[in-house]
């Protein structure tokens, strides 16, 4: 909103009774633009007053009784950055002044050198000024993002276009060894431990190697969804019963708590199975034995602010639209913070020791994206991961 | 009698083990063409009963042979079995293993598995 043509709520932040004083007055001979006036005389007290009320523009004197200097705006403008900062300081300190500048402060004015219609102007240039840095900063952001997306395809762009050469000349040799170890099995007739303990060794070897060929060829393929109307309880019912021995062997509870009424949705069952396999797995790996994981379903007609489901992106969710959720949550350790951000992209792995491949999850999110839909993973206050799921229902999907 | 199974595929060292294994199964006349160009008179001169191959090779695309394959009176009813490295067996596009209607092995695969295949599509014509 237009803060110059609104009423404003401005703080007076002075430890001279009399600075204040010409300030109340001459703020006063506009009133009719004033909504709040506070005066205080500390910079504790000015923090409490920013707290406590949602203020336009602060008016600040440097030199407080308990700051001095820079310090008092740096410390004021680094807790509330969002307010716009006049600073007024003592006469002849005109470095002072143009200093604060490029510290956060968005004018200054010099006490006993300015009018009314001088510190009314000061007020409105800050606001925009703040105004247009917001903008700045905002548009800095997404520009961020943009570009942080961009060499995320392009990573995936060129891990496509090697799949399918590095698949062609891995597959047919491993299919030469598996041929070849089969027939020497069959042949050789042994009941040499020794040497069945090389066949099986060898078998293993190429079937490891197989399944990170198969992974980055799935990883590449244009996923070629086939949509169905699915009852998505029913399909992650089926994932956790494919995986139950998983479960088992080490002694995870697994409590589901699917909303019976959430409407079908149209997806892909194999594909939406596969990403449902990866969570799933990736939360029996995090859990310590007789850790716990939780499924759930829920589902949510969207509201302006997209809130009831956090991190949706605006470009592809909108008001009014109803989305399925499933949250995948565990009770493991959580993931570092640092690695959050990495999870997604291809390669990255932190199970190469058990042969991860850092596909699953990328994979995972091209297979969501196919289908409009998103997927989100985060630390749950209190410990443990969550995963969720969201798809839009189909009405929306045009 | 035995079943004539034609393997056209590019890599040798691959065509030299599969055929190993067919034949000590007894089960198989085997007759391997490394080179697709000569496929069509390699198959006019041996008459398969199955023919067994590779999508991608050098000389020319599996597809476009075994379209080949199909339009001639000679082996329209000769079944065509695939086998290709660039599958990981669950491939969306190629759908549930099958590819212009033929069965797809994905390289490697258990001779088991392979020889289940092999079986199931010679009995349906012969």
């Amino acid at each position: 909103m237009d803060k110059n043509s609104q009423a404003l709520k401005v703080l007076i932040v002075e430890d001279s009774q009399i600075d204040r004083r010409i300030l109340e007055s001459m703020l006063s001979e506009s009133a009719k633009t004033l909504k709040l006036l506070k005066s205080v005389d500390t910079l504790a007290g000015a923090m409490k007053l920013l707290g406590e009320h949602d203020f336009d523009v602060v008016i600040l004197d440097l030199n407080l009784p308990d700051s001095e200097g820079e310090d008092t705006l740096v410390r004021l403008s680094s807790k509330y950055p969002d307010v716009a900062i006049v600073i007024n300081t003592g006469a002849y300190e005109d470095e002072v002044g143009l200093h604060t500048l490029g510290a956060g402060a968005q004018d200054f004015l010099m006490k006993g050198k300015y009018t009314a219609y001088v510190l009314n102007k000061a007020i409105h240039y800050a606001l925009e000024r703040k105004r247009l840095e917001q903008e700045l900063t905002s548009a800095y952001e997404r520009l961020k993002e943009a570009q942080g997306r961009l060499v995320q395809m392009e990573k995936m762009r060129v891990v496509g276009a090697l799949a399918s050469g590095v698949a062609h000349e891995v597959k047919n040799p491993l299919a030469t060894i598996l041929y070849g170890i089969t027939y020497l099995r069959d042949q050789a007739q042994t009941s040499d431990e020794k040497v069945q303990m090389v066949l099986v060794n060898i078998k293993e070897a190429i079937d490891k190697a197989n399944n990170i060929v198969n992974d980055l060829l799935d990883f590449s393929a244009t996923p070629k969804v086939d949509r169905r109307r699915e009852d998505l309880n029913r399909i992650i019912e089926k994932t956790l019963s494919l995986i139950n021995h998983e479960f088992e062997k080490k002694h995870i509870v697994v409590l589901k708590r699917l909303d019976q009424a959430v409407p079908m949705v149209e997806i892909d069952k194999n594909r939406v199975e596969q990403v449902l396999l990866n969570l799933t797995l990736n939360a029996v790996q995090a859990v310590a034995d007789g850790g716990r994981i939780e499924v759930k379903t829920h589902w949510h007609t969207l509201s302006d602010d997209l809130s009831e489901v956090p991190h949706l992106p605006r470009d592809k969710f909108a008001l009014g639209q109803t989305v399925v959720v499933c949250d995948v949550e565990d009770n493991g350790p959580g993931i570092p913070p640092a690695q959050l951000k990495e999870i997604f992209d291809p390669f990255f792995t932190t199970k190469q020791d058990s042969g991860g491949t850092g596909l699953g999850l990328s994979i995972s999110k091209s297979i969501m994206e196919s289908h409009h839909g998103d997927i989100f993973i985060e630390n749950k206050q209190g410990g443990g991961t969550r995963a969720r799921l969201v798809f839009p229902l189909a009405s929306s999907l045009i | 009698m035995k079943k004539k199974v034609l393997l056209i595929d590019d890599e040798r060292a691959f065509t030299e083990m599969l055929r190993l294994n067919l034949e000590a199964i007894g089960l198989y006349d085997v007759e391997v063409e490394n080179n697709a160009v000569n496929a069509i008179s390699t198959a006019l001169n041996f008459r398969p009963d199955l023919i067994l191959m590779d999508i991608i090779m050098t000389n020319r695309r599996g597809t476009d042979l075994a379209a080949q394959f199909k339009k001639s009176l000679e082996f329209r009813q000769i079944p065509i079995v695939f086998l290709t490295a660039t599958v990981s067996g669950h491939d969306p596009v190629l759908g549930e293993n099958e590819f212009m209607g033929h069965p797809v092995i994905p390289k490697p695969t258990d001779l088991n598995v392979l020889l289940a295949v092999l079986d199931e599509n010679l009995s349906t014509t012969c």
